[in-house]
């Protein structure tokens, strides 16, 4: 059964259209690549995914639940969560302290149990940190060692991974990872890929759509492959399959009457 | 716990040094002697006042009831003196507000510059309540609380959709609207003339606005109100510092680093923001109900612009985000100008002043607030070793 579908979606900024009809499904457990040039609508398209855009047309459906006019705090505990292409940790909170924002516990913790100190409370405050350490070892000791630094002191290698742990911490369905190797030389895009790929066997269910420009870094990782170009879908299949696509190589490698 | 108690009873002594001297030329040299000993004492011995700050940290329960006791012998040590008594109330009802403020502005990142609109909405609260309505003091303050928080929420409504600056200037507006409401409401608030004799409050039927006689001295009214401030600061500095440190409190420090990440989080940011906005927006009006009670006087001239800054100066100063912080910037900046009234001309913009030198050298404060809520066990662990 499919996860995530999502039919024929489109989002018009005045005049342009960002997203133009794109459909793609995703079942449990699958990893999806979506490539393009800069400015091909893949962050768009994850925005709309997370819902902080509404889309014009079109319908993402999680779970057989569709997102259409939920907030990004509802989709979220429909199950996806994210990471942003810049990084958006919370930065003056520490390592722990931004994982466990990630999960339900926190949001449902209530006024009355922290105003009393409630024994309730506390219980659920331990169990977030036993949680959140949990977590933070699929890392190895890389982010134990470095729980009680502010987000902001960490280098940019941890950064990333502290996202990504920030991202599972609410068990979510479906992560949706954007640029998770930009700025990153070739050497710690490789690591990023050995911790995908851990974190792909730690939690074997979770279902992953990664952005990438670089087609090389996800070879290894992704069971499918989307492209697209100007907000349209260029090529969508297998790796090989898209790989080997004369649109898409004509798109990426400027190949062609337009290329300068 | 020796430490603590010797380092505070040594704050103390300064204090009482600091109330008795007159003369305005000791009283600058008082400070700069104070300044200079704070400077060096932070060169000379910098790992002291760490190891100190550390202790104080660690053991906040203690530090808190310590000051507390002293707190209790204040009217005693200064003999009743109604003027210092009165300016400690004042100190204490800044302190409130300023934790209400912080709540909101510190914690939750939401900027509120109308700040002074939440204690005059307490004040009107009691001031009415008692006065028209014949009220308890004692009912009517609760009330003064609630109706702040619902101001709050109104104001928090229109809040919702701006961000930053405008946020800024939304409350800048709101203080604004509820003055001239203050004004222009004459049948209720009595306009200009504002609210005269508003009736003190009795407490085991003892008219708390009376001189109390205990035989071997007696203690002007302001001393009543002293414990009854003491008594209302204690439970405010203990309900903000229980919101501040537990998840809830994380969630607000989350949305103030970031609002569009703590969405996508799953935070519903209007739930959010209302309750830092209700939450914060009740201190300030039991501050007002307090205020309106023991002045028996209250007028619009009152609640204006400049006491926002005020407020808000004493949380920039004391640090954002910090509860001790709060308190300290409260102290500081009701204290140490009563010490110049002669410049009271001066006094708005002594505060400006403050508030553009602490953004330009000390954007932390005083007493910033460096230790996150959840600290991971393993390291706290390692350093209590």
């Amino acid at each position: 059964m499919e996860l995530l579908n999502v039919e024929n979606l489109t989002i018009r900024f005045g005049g342009v259209v960002a997203v133009n009809e794109v459909s793609f499904s995703l079942k449990s457990g699958e990893t999806l690549g979506v490539i393009g040039p800069n400015g091909s609508g893949k962050t768009t398209l994850f925005n709309l995914l997370s819902g902080i855009y509404q889309p014009t047309s079109g319908e993402i459906v999680l779970a057989g639940k569709a997102t259409k006019g939920m907030r990004s705090d509802e989709v979220f505990h429909l199950g996806i969560s994210r990471t942003f292409q810049n990084g958006r940790l919370f930065w003056n909170l520490n390592v722990l302290e931004n994982i466990m924002m990630g999960m339900e516990e926190v949001r449902n913790s209530k006024l009355f149990g922290s105003l009393f100190g409630t024994k309730k409370e506390k219980i659920i405050q331990e169990k977030a940190i036993d949680r959140a350490f949990e977590i933070m070892k699929i890392f190895g000791t890389l982010l134990t060692s470095q729980a009680h630094k502010a987000s902001k002191d960490l280098p940019y290698a941890d950064r990333r991974r502290l996202e990504i742990c920030r991202a599972i911490a609410s068990k979510p369905k479906v992560i949706l990872l954007d640029e998770p190797s930009a700025g990153m030389d070739g050497v710690e895009t490789e690591t990023l890929m050995n911790d995908l790929i851990k974190v792909k066997k730690a939690m074997p269910d979770l279902s992953i759509i990664v952005v990438e420009h670089d087609m090389a870094f996800i070879k290894g990782l992704v069971d499918k492959v989307m492209v697209l170009d100007y907000g349209k879908r260029l090529a969508y299949g297998s790796f090989d399959a898209v790989a080997k696509d004369e649109n898409v190589i004509k798109a990426y490698l400027g190949q062609g009457d337009g290329a300068c | 716990m020796i430490k603590i108690l010797l380092t505070e009873l040594l704050g103390y002594l300064l204090f009482l040094v600091f109330v008795y001297i007159e003369e305005p030329i000791l009283v600058v040299a008082f400070i700069a002697a104070m300044a200079i000993a704070g400077i060096t004492l932070k060169k000379r011995a910098g790992l002291l006042l760490q190891e100190l700050e550390k202790t104080y940290v660690e053991n906040i329960g203690k530090v808190g009831l310590i000051a507390v006791m002293i707190a209790l012998t204040i009217p005693f040590a200064i003999m009743g003196d109604s003027y210092w008594l009165q300016i400690l109330n004042f100190m204490m009802l800044n302190a409130m507000m300023a934790l209400g403020l912080n709540f909101m502005t510190g914690r939750a990142g939401l900027i509120c510059l109308g700040y002074a609109a939440f204690m005059a909405i307490g004040a009107y609260t009691v001031g009415i309540l008692t006065l028209k309505a014949g009220i308890s003091f004692w009912i009517a303050l609760p009330f003064a609380g609630v109706f702040a928080s619902l101001f709050g929420v109104i104001l928090g409504l229109p809040a919702l959709r701006v961000k930053g600056h405008y946020l800024a200037l939304v409350t800048i507006a709101f203080g604004l609207i509820v003055q001239e409401l203050l004004l222009n409401l004459e049948s209720v608030t009595g306009g200009t003339n504002g609210l005269i004799d508003i009736p003190s409050p009795h407490f085991l039927g003892i008219d708390m606005g009376t001189t109390v006689n205990f035989g071997f001295m007696s203690m002007t009214y302001q001393a009543n109100f002293y414990y009854l401030c003491l008594a209302l600061l204690v439970l405010t500095t203990v309900v903000i510092y229980r919101f501040s440190n537990s998840l809830f409190g994380l969630a607000l420090n989350a949305m103030r680093e970031d609002q569009l990440a703590a969405q996508c989080y799953g935070l519903n940011l209007t739930n959010y923001k209302l309750l830092a906005f209700a939450i914060g927006a009740f201190f300030g009006g039991i501050a007002g109900g307090v205020y309106a009670a023991m002045i028996n006087f209250i007028a619009p001239e009152n609640f204006g612009y400049s006491l926002s800054i005020i407020v808000i100066s004493m949380i920039i100063l004391g640090g954002l985000d910090s509860i001790p912080g709060a308190l300290v910037g409260a102290f500081f900046l009701t204290v140490f100008p009563e010490k110049f009234r002669a410049f009271e001309d001066y006094r708005v913009m002594f505060y400006g002043i403050i508030i553009v030198l602490c953004l330009l050298f000390m954007r932390e404060g005083l007493l910033p607030f460096k230790h996150r809520i959840f600290k991971p066990k393993t390291a706290a662990r390692g350093e209590e070793n």
